[in-house]
């Protein structure tokens, strides 16, 4: 994997192994990996391949047994806990398989709790902005609902608009696309790419192969091991995902 | 932290109503109880402390022989003396209805008007007047009792057609000297769970009365006069004192147990919350809680919790403090008491029902700080 100085997040030597009943079983091994800004990179890789270990490491979900991690300049392998939720919530924005809403909150309240936690935005511009990012996300008509009465669909909408709260350089997304429909999940796509057009880097963790066209690159992982690194032409594949929709 | 956190930790209670009732009614109880213990207190130590003080009581109370005005000059002399009077008492059994006596006792003084020690504020009324059940005063001369302005004969007592008074048997007279010494009587206040009740003042030291006392038995003793019984007010304030903190403290007591029962289950609530939120900590740490925030919404939950306990509490205490006051006031005095309410009071339950709730919910926020975001998110 090539690395250049102007990486958002950088990589190096990251290895992790978990010890299950007294058994070690390593779920990355030396991974080298380094992201610009603005690419939207894919991790592909089946079950237990270690695509997820690979993004818990990079949001700082998880820490490695050995290696390097930067992101955005901070060394996040040496921050505690706290700080790296911290950390977390300046500079990532996380959107969940299941979506992850608080469900005794409106949706509203989701983005906004996500706001008082990073406190970057000033309270006043707190509320506008949490509306337009649901006017962004095509949902503001749903923001005083409560998450269970939304669709699919819609609450991962949400879950990307709290993602964005706190304007984060980076966003991380575990299969996202894995509990929507096939329209559903193009609309998710869409967004992302219109978040990557915006200067947004973007990582998707995903099992379905399918999904690889719409990466700007796709990283292959198996057996804890990255073995492809490959540059997808997305833009040319882009009308196919609107399409679908 | 603003709006969407305490929304959230209100909201959140809700999601198990049955067990968040359950942990606020515990607390609430033994919150409930001690504000009640308060506030019953605090509405007899007002009526308490001001009209026995506007009485002018006696430093102490010696019963001898008979008393002649010699003496009870000789007495007002002393050094440590600053006035003195002689009355009689009267014990006996009255009749206050076809099957009922009761204990009475009479003060016999020469001119009922102008009492300078222990002086008497008599209820007006319907006669017989409610604190009649316990003792009357009056004087008696020959064989005609003025008792509140009314003569009637001594053997038996009648008032109109329905009621009537009579001596079962001849009442035992004893003479008693009240004494009062120099400066303002005591008037201590109490103290119950560190709200103050009542004033603090105490102009004439204790052990100054003791003293007084303790020298007039002498000089009685050496002026050839035999003391029968003395009291003194110190000791009979102290006993009653005595009698309210070990009731008042029992009932703190059991309060307090409920209290603790109530914190328990606030503990294993928050824990059993903390325990089936595991996933949505974890969630809450993706999006960026730190351990403050973390406290902050976990402590902020039992704080809810005892923000409600405080308001059903006060609710309850209040009528209830109301009534225990009354009840004793009638027990004692015969007479009901006019409601008082510390007005510290809610403030110092609301800080005892807030550290409390924060106290409970600090373990189960610090475990779930202690939880790898990893292992969270992937709690089933």
């Amino acid at each position: 994997m090539g690395q250049t100085t102007n990486e958002i997040i950088q990589l190096l030597r990251v290895s992790k192994t978990f010890n299950r009943s007294n058994k070690a079983f390593t779920a990355l091994k030396g991974a080298n990996l380094a992201i610009r800004p603005g690419e939207m990179v894919g991790i592909i890789g089946k079950s237990g391949s270690g695509k997820t270990t690979l993004l818990n490491m990079i949001t700082g979900i998880d820490s490695p047994t050995s290696g390097s991690i930067r992101v955005d300049g901070t060394e996040i392998s040496g921050l505690t806990e706290s700080q790296k939720a911290v950390f977390r919530g300046r500079n990532i924005g996380i959107v969940f398989q299941f979506f992850q809403l608080m469900p005794t909150l409106t949706v509203l309240e989701n983005i906004l709790l996500a706001m008082e936690f990073a406190n970057t935005i000033p309270m006043n511009e707190r509320y506008r902005r949490a509306l337009d990012l649901l006017g962004e996300m095509g949902v503001s008509e749903q923001a005083g609902k409560l998450p269970a009465s939304l669709s699919g669909g819609e609450q991962q909408r949400v879950a990307i608009a709290r993602a964005m709260a706190n304007d984060p350089a980076i966003i991380a997304a575990d299969e996202p696309t894995g509990n929507l429909d096939t329209a559903t999940s193009g609309r998710i796509i869409e967004i992302f790419n219109r978040l990557v057009r915006g200067g947004k880097t973007i990582l998707v963790v995903t099992h379905q192969p399918d999904l690889g066209f719409a990466f700007t690159r796709g990283i292959r992982i198996s057996d804890g091991v990255l073995e492809e690194d490959t540059v997808s032409v997305v833009r040319g594949i882009e009308k196919e995902v609107v399409l679908d929709d | 932290m603003t709006r969407v956190f305490w929304k959230k930790g209100l909201k959140d209670l809700g999601q198990n109503p049955g067990r968040s009732v359950l942990v606020v009614l515990a607390i609430a109880l033994g919150i409930f109880g001690i504000s009640m213990v308060a506030t019953s207190y605090s509405q007899l130590m007002r009526d308490i402390v001001p009209n026995y003080m506007r009485t002018n009581p006696a430093s102490a109370t010696i019963q001898t022989q008979a008393l002649t005005p010699e003496v009870i000059e000789a007495v007002e002399n002393l050094p440590s003396v600053a006035m003195a009077e002689a009355r009689q008492r009267v014990v006996g059994r009255v009749q206050t209805g076809p099957d009922t006596w009761k204990m009475i006792w009479l003060f016999i003084v020469e001119d009922f008007d102008n009492l300078k020690i222990s002086t008497f504020f008599p209820e007006e009324g319907a006669w017989p007047l409610a604190w009649m059940e316990g003792f009357a005063y009056g004087y008696v001369t020959q064989d005609t009792l003025s008792l509140l302005g009314a003569e009637v004969e001594t053997t038996q007592v009648y008032i109109d057609y329905e009621s009537f008074i009579r001596f079962h048997d001849y009442p035992e007279v004893t003479d008693e000297i009240q004494v009062r010494v120099p400066g303002r009587m005591i008037s201590t206040g109490f103290t119950l769970h560190g709200i103050q009740f009542g004033s603090t003042k105490r102009e004439v030291p204790l052990l100054e009365l003791d003293n007084t006392a303790a020298n007039l038995e002498r000089e009685f003793e050496n002026a050839g006069i035999d003391v029968y019984a003395s009291w003194k007010v110190a000791e009979m304030k102290k006993s009653a004192d005595d009698h309210m903190k070990v009731a008042s403290l029992y009932v703190s007591l059991m309060t307090f147990l409920i209290l603790l029962v109530g914190g328990l289950g606030l503990i294993i609530t928050m824990g059993i919350n903390v325990l089936e939120r595991t996933r949505e900590i974890g969630v809450l740490r993706s999006i960026g809680a730190s351990n403050r925030q973390l406290y902050r919404i976990i402590i902020g939950e039992g704080l809810v919790i005892g923000g409600i306990t405080w308001a059903l509490s006060l609710v309850l205490a209040v009528p209830a403090g109301w009534y225990i006051g009354n009840m004793f006031g009638r027990i004692f005095f015969e007479t009901s008491l006019d409601f008082a309410y510390p007005i510290q009071g809610p403030f110092f339950w609301l800080l005892t029902s807030l550290i409390f709730s924060a106290a409970a919910s600090f373990f189960p926020a610090k475990r779930a700080a202690r939880i790898s975001v990893r292992n969270a998110l992937a709690y089933e």
